[in-house]
């Protein structure tokens, strides 16, 4: 499999202090990685060292099949990129910062940067200072910039940061747009994690500066367990049918109240039938899978703690 | 590297500088004008020049008031094209871009060298032009008028100090991204006043030039390390 981006055994220490451990990332052609992981796990230092600004400890980066060590200019110009809070010059319009982006890429095509303004609803904002413009529009200012040079390959470090619910739908719709249409890759980090599960094709988790797991979507959802989800009026006797009278093992009483059985071959319709007959009153019942939140939890939960 | 230069003096807006500069020309020539040929420096009970020790001409006045300027001038510009750079994420900006990070760097202290050496040549010649026709029109000076405008070597004296000054003024950069403040860098350009033209009783290195020639060659000196060393970098 050749990957547009991989890392192999990458680490970086701050003076004693291990920031990142031997992290082996992969990103395939054309799919949108997230990165996900709690703050402070290490994700922008990462993303700083694929671009190079930060130089790794150990390990190697390997960009569009070649590796990189102290010259990234060659991966440079085939990426955009934003990272933590994306800087502009303040004074200068959005249009001129975009301008200016431009020049410094060498990317010359005509009406560039009128479709990047278009792309993140910012054409009114275009020729007002920076300055003047919300925490939002920064940020999709900075999205703008991003895939101005129609980029290869993309890498937007928490690009929801600051978004109201519309501006998220409308980068969420974008990232799967620049995907789709023009086959960019995309490598996105963020602790939100619901916006990498309808959004990312492979998640990788991080934690504590270390790589937890990486895995796609669809391994993800067809490891993860699915189970009927009961609340009853009195989960105790609920507990007590389902393993005596139901012969359930396999059920977890969850700190909301609700009961997970997570015995296959069960069905629901038998299940409402017993608790009823054992007078427990069934205030809701259905089938449901692990979310990514709950994997993700079970993988790096033990670590927050 | 020509397309670099525009660029820094695009996005710094050198428009806001050129007019500061012609600003402070017109009012240096003014000033100097005025203490030549209208006696504004002159003790009114003798009528001569209050003039310090080393300053009994007016080339030593006109040399220390343009120097002093554009070490300030040179420091302010440093600060803002460098120095917030890096505090502002504007670096890192840069260092994502296609470019060898030697260029950024030569790119953006090349746009304040040449712009302060250019505009310090031009005031220096916008000052002693004035003064050299006001020495035609006005029968007496307060201040002996000690230059040669017919004579080669004044030019290029004017280039070789504006050379050397500028030089000199891009010490207060490396105090500044040492200390990663702008402010540190505009207060050294004002200690490098006081070190370089300032003077101590009787003493002064105003005119050591191996002094002088000492200090832009460290200057120098810090400006080859320091791009050498933009490989490396890494902004946190």
């Amino acid at each position: 499999m050749a990957y547009l981006l991989e890392t192999c055994s990458l680490g970086k220490d701050i003076g004693k202090q291990k920031i990142i451990e031997d992290v082996s990332l992969h990103v395939k052609k054309g799919e949108i990685y997230g990165f996900l992981g709690p703050n402070g796990a290490g994700k922008t230092t990462i993303l700083k060292l694929v671009t190079g600004l930060w130089k790794p400890t150990k390990g190697e980066i390997f960009l569009f099949g070649k590796q990189m060590k102290n010259d990234f200019g060659h991966g440079l110009k085939r990426m955009g990129i934003v990272l933590e809070y994306p800087a502009f010059y303040q004074f200068l319009s959005g249009r001129e910062n975009l301008e200016l982006h431009r020049e410094y890429m060498g990317y010359y095509r005509h009406g560039s940067v009128e479709e990047a303004l278009k792309l993140v609803c910012l054409e009114e904002m275009a020729d007002r200072p920076v300055k003047d413009y919300s925490l939002g529009m920064k940020e999709r200012l900075g999205i703008a910039r991003a895939v101005l040079c129609k980029p290869e390959f993309l890498i937007l470090d928490e690009p929801l940061n600051g978004l109201d619910p519309s501006g998220i739908h409308q980068i969420r719709e974008l990232i799967r747009r620049l995907c789709q249409e023009y086959g960019t890759t995309v490598l996105m980090s963020s602790h939100i994690l619901s916006e990498v599960e309808t959004t990312a094709d492979t998640v990788g988790i991080l934690c504590k500066g270390k790589l937890k797991e990486e895995v796609s979507m669809k391994e993800l959802s067809e490891k993860s367990a699915s189970f009927i989800e009961v609340l009853a009026t009195d989960r105790k006797r609920a507990a007590f049918v389902l393993e005596e009278k139901l012969n359930i093992r396999k059920f977890r009483i969850m700190e909301d109240g609700h009961i997970r059985v997570y015995d296959q071959g069960i069905h629901v319709e038998r299940m409402v039938k017993h608790l009823a007959a054992e007078e427990v009153g069934v205030l809701s019942i259905g089938r449901k899978t692990e979310t990514l939140e709950e994997y993700f939890m079970q993988l790096v939960g033990e670590d927050l703690q | 590297m020509k397309k670099l230069i525009w660029l820094e003096w695009k996005k710094n807006r050198i428009g806001r500088y050129i007019r500061n500069a012609l600003v402070l020309a017109v009012l240096l020539a003014l000033f100097l004008y005025a203490m030549a040929f209208f006696g504004i420096a002159n003790d009114p009970e003798t009528g001569i020049p209050d003039a310090a020790p080393g300053m009994l001409s007016i080339s030593a006045s006109t040399e220390f008031l343009t120097n002093s300027a554009y070490f300030v001038f040179t420091g302010v510009m440093l600060a803002s094209f460098v120095v917030n750079a890096y505090k502002n994420g504007i670096m890192a900006l840069m260092f994502t871009y296609p470019l060898s990070r030697k260029k950024i760097l030569c790119s953006q202290m090349a746009s304040v060298w040449i712009f302060n050496f250019v505009a310090l040549v031009i005031t220096k010649l916008l000052v002693y032009t004035c003064l050299f026709w006001g020495g035609k029109i006005h029968t007496a000076s307060a201040f002996p008028l000690d230059f040669h405008m017919e004579s080669m070597s004044f030019y290029g004296s004017v280039f070789f100090t504006a050379a050397v000054v500028t030089t000199i003024g891009f010490l207060s950069l490396f105090a500044g991204l040492f200390t990663k403040s702008s402010k540190v860098a505009v207060i050294t350009s004002f200690l490098l006043i006081f070190l370089t033209q300032g003077s101590l009783g009787d003493k002064s290195l105003a005119g050591n030039t191996t002094v002088l020639l000492i200090l832009a060659a460290i200057s120098l000196a810090l400006a080859v390390g320091n791009i050498a060393a933009a490989k490396k970098q890494e902004i946190f």
